[in-house]
């Protein structure tokens, strides 16, 4: 099979003219001249401005609000009275049987300090904030729950009582959210026929998103009775359904703008909960509305699934793996947001590893009083990868294995089948550079020389560690599942030859519309500039789920791909009636010379006729516009692989562990953005650097955040604490997805899944200790290093 | 509600009455990097700012005889800038580039970073070393000099009277002295301090003479003037270090909070205390 590599030589089934070249940032320009208009820029006429009360209790019934002072003073107020009594799940992407619905707009008791339970909006931001200060409200307080083990006692509070799970409406015992279990084979009679048996717990923290841009929205009710809404999402379309489905909004009259976001890192996957509340505002007012989530406010508003993970694994003195006991407890705080389909994620990141053989999988999702976790950047697995990726490092230690034999022996790859998204979506593995990752940057790290901890003496010691990580490219799968996947686009030829493409799919930041220009440039033989993406909304582009799953480019940029295929032939069928040929014996390419794309008879450059003369004659001839709007699922969900090798330094006096070195190896296909390719890899380091050493969002015993919303003691990695970007050394494996647009396949995700867990595997390397708990601070490092001497 | 209100005197005299005018209300605004968030999050209700924030009284960087004397208003990236710190006072210029990050560092101002009173007030811990003296005026008392040692009294609190105003910073750059500071943060940036340290040395045949500040590990930044004692006259070895690390913990007395426990502290303190010195020794 061709690989990207080939067809940038020109020897693969393409000759890449755009595709896999670096070009500069289209949206560049805006965002660094700070032209770019993000939801919070939107500034309409006559707009009102909201601000939201927040329960200053973890867990209270609101038992009267009274607004008649605010009211006074002008402010519209929205109370728990004034919105539909519906109860919604805010995010969309799994099918309605599948889903749990809990929430309402503005709910008759917090479940979490910093729950919205009303909102004013007001001429000015000022008077919003007075008139906010002016509602009273009664609270009856309730005992929180925090700890997800205690919550489970009979004895805790309970969050709720009956939520919905589709259209069926259950009970919720013990603050349970939800359970699934898998198993495959016999677990157990594996385990305790195996060679060695390993056990170990591994605890990964609560953390914050901190995406650049706060939740934002602008709610505009237009004179035709349709609302028009500008925010931060990753999905137009969901919010579309979602606002039409609780207010009783035919969806042709919700119109969401598609319009940039400045990140997300999964935070805005749901429909975010202050837009229903702003929608709600701008009916209530029949003005615009603006809401603008304040950092306190957004750091209130989500969080990373904390998990709890047991593992126990048997494997034969041969390396082979006989079975897997996995034990998941998910901490989900006050909402499910998504919390079944997450626990079979999870499942299948971890079947996706190693081949176990025999599996048993429990897994628990708890609420608890706290800021509602949802996906961020891995959703579930950059958790499962750290507990199976230490595991692995520990099973190899206790047992001599290699390392790195250890796991090309027992991988999962080609031919293996991949759950991209719980059980229900599975594809075959077509591609995969796992072994290549392996062999590379083994070399590129210099492995052999690590060294073994009991040889490390001296104030300041150094470790090499490994772990490797994948993630899917979508949520797609042959038949119909639990998570809906497909995405469109229309591509039109205009009246010069330049191309304007429309498709729903969002860009968090990744450059994923570049992506997309790019592929329809590719596959139209056109320069990259002659391709832009229209200014769409859902009222002109056809579905999208929503910007998750690393599927934009491979999804997203799949339908564009289908879409300019059609147009392809669309254009060579015009062409014939002007060249006088079949269009079978015609062919669509990039002539360099003339820095456009062509249409000539195979074999017959002479004669030859330009995109942009096509197009015109069509026009003069009134043989009419060349354009296709496709709706396309794709049919598998490729795993893109990752594999990080890191080396630390760990100051034994001081506890503060260096990250000196990093090798980030990528399979994610042909990258259509190189550039953008190695940002993800470089930008996941820092992340999950930040996951690995010093990030956590703790709450205090009054169910508060300890950092109470400040960034102040939340620290994400900065610049001063990544290796110098000499010492990052980012490599892509050379491969090609068969299914994938030009051979490509997600990574957003996949940057990020293993960088904790090699960082872990490094600091034992370096000491020899092994961290079961994420961050490693400074002060856990000198404890433990202490409790070593004793 | 929020009851703010923002003057801008013409002179210091005015700045000065305008202080006694409106006594426990009034509020000196430098850079305003502690009082807007403090207002943001409504610890600060009710105030008068006064803006001092270019008097001429309060600006410059000179040196005056043997001494360098800094406006309170100088900010922390006119301390960056200036080559008088660079050369003469490298142990400020080096806590001024641990400080926050560019854009605070544009607005934050000494005289603020001694008032608010921070224990992790890292201005504090540098000037400190250098034994620096505080000038301050108001119209009740006049103007008074004060020895920084003596100018904290607890966590936000200070000797300064509400109507009185730091003037000016001063103190003798001490060439004959090798000095060294330290920051510990939760990351490199942009973070609060979790301990801070400069140590000052005059060596001759033994330790002629030691000065050790230090930032978050008390109620107050403080000088450790117990084990400056004990060091002075001793020599450079293993074994007195020890000792001398063993009565700095015995001077401190951090607290356990969100960014590290009082053990984590204590046991950090040892390991900068030991950096700064062999540091120091290794760079005569
Ligand atoms: C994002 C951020 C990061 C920060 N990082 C750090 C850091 O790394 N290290 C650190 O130490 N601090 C840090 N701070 C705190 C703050 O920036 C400093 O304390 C700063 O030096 C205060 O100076 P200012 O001019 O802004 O003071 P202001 O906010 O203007 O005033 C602070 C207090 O001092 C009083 N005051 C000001 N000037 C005088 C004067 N001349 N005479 C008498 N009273 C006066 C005011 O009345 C007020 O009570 C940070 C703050 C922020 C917002």
């Amino acid at each position: 099979m061709a690989t990207y590599s080939d067809c940038l030589k020109g020897e693969g089934t393409f000759m890449f003219n755009v595709v896999s070249k670096k070009t500069p940032r289209l949206d560049a320009e805006a965002k660094v001249k700070g032209l770019e208009k993000f939801a919070s820029d939107i500034a309409l006429p006559g707009m009102l401005y909201a601000v939201v009360l927040r329960s200053p209790y973890p867990h209270a019934e609101i038992l009267r609000i009274d607004t008649s002072e605010a009211e006074a003073m002008g402010a519209v107020c929205l109370t728990p009275d004034d919105v539909p009594d519906v109860l919604y799940n805010e995010r969309g992407v799994s099918i309605p049987a599948k889903t749990y619905r809990d929430r309402r707009v503005l709910p008759r008791k917090a479940r979490h300090y910093g729950e919205a339970i009303a909102a004013v909006a007001a001429e000015s931001e000022e008077l919003a904030w007075k008139a906010l200060k002016a509602l009273k409200v009664e609270y009856k307080v309730l005992p929180p729950v925090l700890d997800p083990i205690k919550a489970i006692e009979p004895e805790s509070a309970q969050l709720y009582e009956r939520v919905f799970f589709g259209e069926e409406e259950i009970a919720i015992k013990n603050n349970i959210a939800c359970e699934r279990e898998i198993t495959v084979g016999d677990a157990d009679k594996a385990i305790a026929s195996s060679d060695f048996v390993v056990e170990e717990e591994y605890e990964l923290p609560r953390v914050y998103h901190f995406q650049l841009e706060t939740k934002s929205a602008v709610c505009n009710p237009e004179p035709d009775g349709s609302l028009t809404i500008w925010c931060t999402t990753q999905s137009i379309h969901n919010v579309r359904i979602l606002i039409g489905s609780i207010f009783g909004i035919p969806l042709s009259k919700v119109n969401v703008k598609k319009i940039p976001v400045g990140g997300s890192f999964g935070s805005s996957i749901q429909m975010n909960s202050i837009i229903p509340i702003c929608a709600a505002l701008a009916l209530k007012a029949h003005r615009p509305v603006k809401l603008v989530s304040s950092r306190e406010e957004d750091m209130y508003d989500h969080c990373k699934y904390p998990s709890r993970i047991r593992l126990r694994v048997g494997v034969n003195k041969d390396m082979s793996i006989q079975g897997v006991e996995a034990e998941v407890l998910v901490d989900i705080g006050a909402h499910q947001i998504q919390a079944y389909p997450l626990l079979g994620s999870m499942a299948g990141w971890l079947v996706s590893l190693y081949k176990w053989k025999n599996i048993k999988y429990r897994s628990r999702a708890i609420y608890t009083n706290k800021v509602p976790a949802c996906a961020m950047q891995g959703y579930g697995n950059p958790q499962m990868n750290f507990a199976v990726e230490s595991h692995v490092d520990l099973i190899c230690e206790k047992c001599g294995f290699d390392p790195i034999e250890f796991r090309l022996k027992n991988h999962v790859g080609i031919g293996d089948e991949f759950w991209g998204q719980g059980p229900t979506v599975r594809s075959i593995i077509k591609s995969c550079g796992l072994e290549e990752s392996l062999k590379t940057g083994s070399e590129l790290i210099n492995w052999k020389e690590r060294g073994h901890p009991i040889n490390k003496t001296g104030r300041y010691r150094r470790g090499i560690g490994l772990a490797r990580g994948f993630h899917t490219s979508s949520a797609g799968a042959p038949g119909p599942a639990e998570v809906i996947d497909y995405s469109g686009a229309t591509v039109k030829v205009n009246e010069d030859g330049s191309v304007d493409v429309l498709t729903a799919v969002m860009d968090l930041g990744g450059g994923t519309w570049d992506a997309i220009a790019k592929i329809v440039a590719e596959v139209l033989g056109l320069p990259l500039e002659k391709v832009s993406l229209s200014p769409v909304d859902t009222r002109t582009t056809v579905y999208d789920v929503c910007t998750h799953a690393s599927r934009g480019v491979f999804a997203g940029g799949g339908a564009a791909y289908k879409a300019a295929q059609e147009v392809k032939r669309k254009i060579l069928e015009v062409s014939s009636v002007f060249l006088q040929e079949h269009p079978e014996n015609l062919e669509l390419v990039f002539d360099p010379k003339r820095n456009d794309a062509v249409i000539r008879p195979k074999g017959v450059p002479f004669k030859s006729m330009t995109l942009g003369e096509v197009a015109r004659n069509a026009m003069v001839t009134g043989l009419g516009s060349i354009a296709a709007t496709v709706s396309f699922r794709q049919k598998t969900c490729p795993p893109s692989f990752v594999t990080n090798f890191v080396e630390v330094e760990v100051d034994t006096f001081t506890g503060i562990v260096k990250l000196l070195r990093a090798v980030c190896i990528a399979d994610c296909g042909t990258p259509i953005n190189p550039d953008g390719v190695k940002g993800q890899l470089i930008g996941s380091l820092a992340r999950y650097g930040g996951y690995a050493l010093c990030e956590e969002t703790e709450y205090s015993e009054q169910g508060r955040l300890k950092c109470e919303g400040f960034i102040t003691d939340n620290k994400i990695f900065t610049t001063e604490e990544m290796p110098f970007l000499n010492n990052i050394v980012v490599h892509f494996t050379n491969t090609y997805e068969p299914t994938g647009p030009l051979g490509a396949k997600g990574i957003g995700e996949a940057a990020g899944n293993s960088v904790a867990s090699a960082i872990a595997n490094a600091v034992y390397n370096a000491i020899g200790i092994r961290f079961t708990r994420l961050p490693i601070t400074p002060e856990k490092v000198l404890e433990a290093l202490r409790g070593k001497e004793a | 509600m929020i009851n703010c209100e923002y003057l801008k005197p013409v002179d210091l005299q005015e700045a000065l009455k305008f202080a006694s005018q409106f006594a426990d209300r009034a509020r000196f605004a430098a850079g305003c990097t502690n009082i807007l968030p403090d207002i943001h999050t409504g610890k600060l209700r009710d105030c008068v700012l006064i803006d001092i924030s270019d008097l001429k009284e309060l600006t410059g960087i000179n040196r005056e005889d043997d001494f360098i004397s800094l406006g309170s208003a100088t900010t922390v990236a006119e301390l960056l800038n200036s080559e008088i710190i660079r050369n003469e006072a490298p142990v400020l210029w080096e806590a001024a580039s641990r400080f926050a990050d560019p854009v605070v560092r544009n607005r934050a101002t000494v005289g603020g970073n001694l008032a608010y009173g921070s224990p992790a007030s890292d201005m504090s811990v540098p000037l400190l070393v250098l034994d620096a003296t505080v000038l301050v005026q108001s119209m009740e008392k006049g103007i008074r000099e004060i020895p920084l040692r003596n100018f904290f009294v607890g966590p936000g609190k200070t000797v300064l009277s509400p109507s009185e105003v730091i003037l000016r910073i001063k103190f003798e750059p001490l060439s004959d002295f090798k000095f060294y500071y330290t920051k510990f943060g939760k990351r490199n940036a942009m973070a609060i301090s979790i301990a801070s340290l400069a140590v000052g040395i005059k060596l001759g045949k033994a330790i002629e003479e030691a000065r050790i500040a230090l930032g978050a590990l008390a109620p107050i930044p403080l000088r450790a003037l117990r084990t400056e004692e004990f060091l002075t006259g001793k020599p450079v070895q293993t074994e007195i270090l020890e000792k001398a690390s063993e009565i700095l913990l015995s001077e401190i007395n951090p607290i356990s909070d969100i960014r590290g426990s009082k053990e984590y502290r204590l046991e950090l303190t040892r390991a900068l205390f030991l950096r700064a010195v062999n540091n120091i020794l290794s760079l005569k």
